[in-house]
């Protein structure tokens, strides 16, 4: 009997112990926030910072953030604003070198995509009022307006070392569809290269992650685009290292007129908000192209999305359309755990 | 007393198995589900049961917000859009919203001993 107890006793002592090494040994997962790129940038890493490398890192990332947002924004006097410029008077513009390697992987996503990504609606997207949050209408603009408006595509921009020539002038460039991406995988590169291996960089719900969490896999939910919630999660996800998540959605950016939604989703043959899907979503390794895809299977519609993935090499997609159904590739379906009923059937 | 050779045996396996299971599962504590609000000048934190009422100021000026009902929500922020007030009540751990020209973002903190936790809400 006092042998029992005796054991008892030990194997207790040490669960007990385990326990306290197991919770001094978790590090913690810092959050915090960066505005940029017309949204907040959300921050989760996991680390033993003290205070005063956790404000270190916030303010390197931050100035990356800032010089990116610089560099590609289409308000302020940047270097996208200085060859929108060139391209809205004169039909072609020089290209600095730092901006060719995304400017031609985005024409690249233009061509394989036929067009339904295409950042040379910039003019477009101004005269919707969806280049910035303090520009939004409450009217959608004419039709006449629409297509006054000159139209020139990025898949077939012309390329001469470091000059490029569109089909016309007048046309614009907006790289919203894209920076985002290529921003988030930027910053998800920094933290690596610090040794960082457990984070999550979150860019108004588009996101990219390290590692895992101290417990567990990243999880992450995707937002029912009609639920009654308007922050209610559809499915739930466990991420693994590297992968990033991108979704395109009419809840984003839209203002409601007479009864109808107007978003920021614009389908590039004709000006006019795209109307066959309400969100698509892409997981990929590659956040830029995450981004940029996302766009384009929103655009496209149910129909034709599975042969855009294909073209832009996407295997995990999913789109909701305009009833509610959702469609997508078997790849991501099966990673998917469906909340109540939201299952496709 | 002695320990016999199967009582050493026991204890092994029982210091292994012990071990394993924390490593796979054990879940630090934390308190109730909480809610980060940062501005440009401080980051608080607030447990989403208690009812109250903040203001915060930010770049442009002060954003109203209202702790109730187990969330959070903006009541006003000095914006044109109002994204954030459209943004309505959040009450699930890894939902954010922010004001962005007013530089204040929110965080619903997930509840870290819940396995079934969602870190973040995609979107």
């Amino acid at each position: 009997m006092l042998k029992q107890l005796l054991l008892a006793l030990v194997l207790g002592g040490l669960l007990a112990a385990g326990a306290w090494w197991q919770r001094d040994r978790t590090p913690p997962v810092h959050s915090f926030s960066l505005f940029a790129l017309g949204t907040v940038v959300d921050l989760r890493v996991v680390a033993d910072f003290t205070e005063p490398e956790l404000q270190a890192l916030q303010r390197q990332l931050d100035q990356q953030l800032q010089e990116f947002q610089r560099r590609w924004s289409v308000l302020g006097d940047g270097d996208l604003v200085q060859i929108n410029q060139q391209l809205l008077s004169t039909g072609h513009a020089a290209i600095p070198g730092a901006m060719q390697t995304l400017l031609r992987r985005a024409q690249q996503i233009c061509q394989h995509s036929q067009g339904l990504f295409d950042p040379a609606i910039g003019e477009w997207i101004t005269l919707w009022g969806f280049d910035a949050e303090e520009n939004l209408r409450s009217t959608p603009p004419s039709a006449e307006a629409i297509t006054a408006v000159p139209r020139a595509s990025w898949c077939t921009a012309q390329w001469d070392t470091d000059q490029v020539r569109l089909e016309q002038a007048g046309a614009s460039l907006n790289l919203g569809g894209l920076a985002k991406g290529q921003a988030v995988a930027h910053i998800a590169n920094t933290l690596r290269a610090q040794g960082l291996q457990d984070f999550i960089v979150n860019a108004g719900g588009d996101l990219e992650v390290g590692g895992r969490h101290p417990q567990r896999p990243w999880r992450i939910g995707i937002r029912d685009p009609r639920a009654d919630d308007s922050r209610a999660a559809l499915a739930s996800l466990e991420l693994a290292d590297g992968e990033a998540l991108f979704s395109s959605g009419d809840y984003e950016r839209y203002f409601v007129h007479a009864g109808e939604r107007y978003h920021h989703l614009l389908d590039p043959r004709s000006g006019q908000p795209a109307r066959q899907a309400t969100s698509a979503t892409v997981l990929h390794t590659d956040a830029a192209l995450a981004d940029a895809a996302a766009t384009a299977l929103f655009v496209a519609g149910p129909q034709a999305a599975a042969d855009i993935a294909d073209a832009l090499g996407v295997t995990q997609w999913m789109l909701v359309d305009t009833q509610g159904q959702v469609h997508g590739s078997e790849a991501f379906l099966h990673r998917l755990q469906w909340i109540d009923d939201a299952a496709p059937h | 007393m002695t320990l016999r050779p199967i009582d050493v045996l026991i204890i092994a396996c029982a210091v292994g198995l012990q071990g394993w299971l924390m490593a796979r599962y054990w879940t630090p504590s934390v308190a109730g589900t909480r809610v980060r609000i940062q501005s440009p000048t401080e980051t608080q934190e607030w447990p989403l049961d208690e009812t109250r009422e903040l203001e915060v100021q930010g770049a442009l000026g002060i954003s109203r917000l209202r702790i109730d009902d187990g969330g959070i929500r903006f009541l006003d922020s000095p914006c044109r859009g109002k994204v954030c007030v459209r943004s309505g009540h959040l009450e699930h751990g890894g939902e954010t919203t922010a004001c962005v020209p007013n530089r204040i973002s929110v965080q619903v903190l997930p509840a870290a001993r819940s396995d079934a936790a969602i870190d973040l809400l995609h979107y």
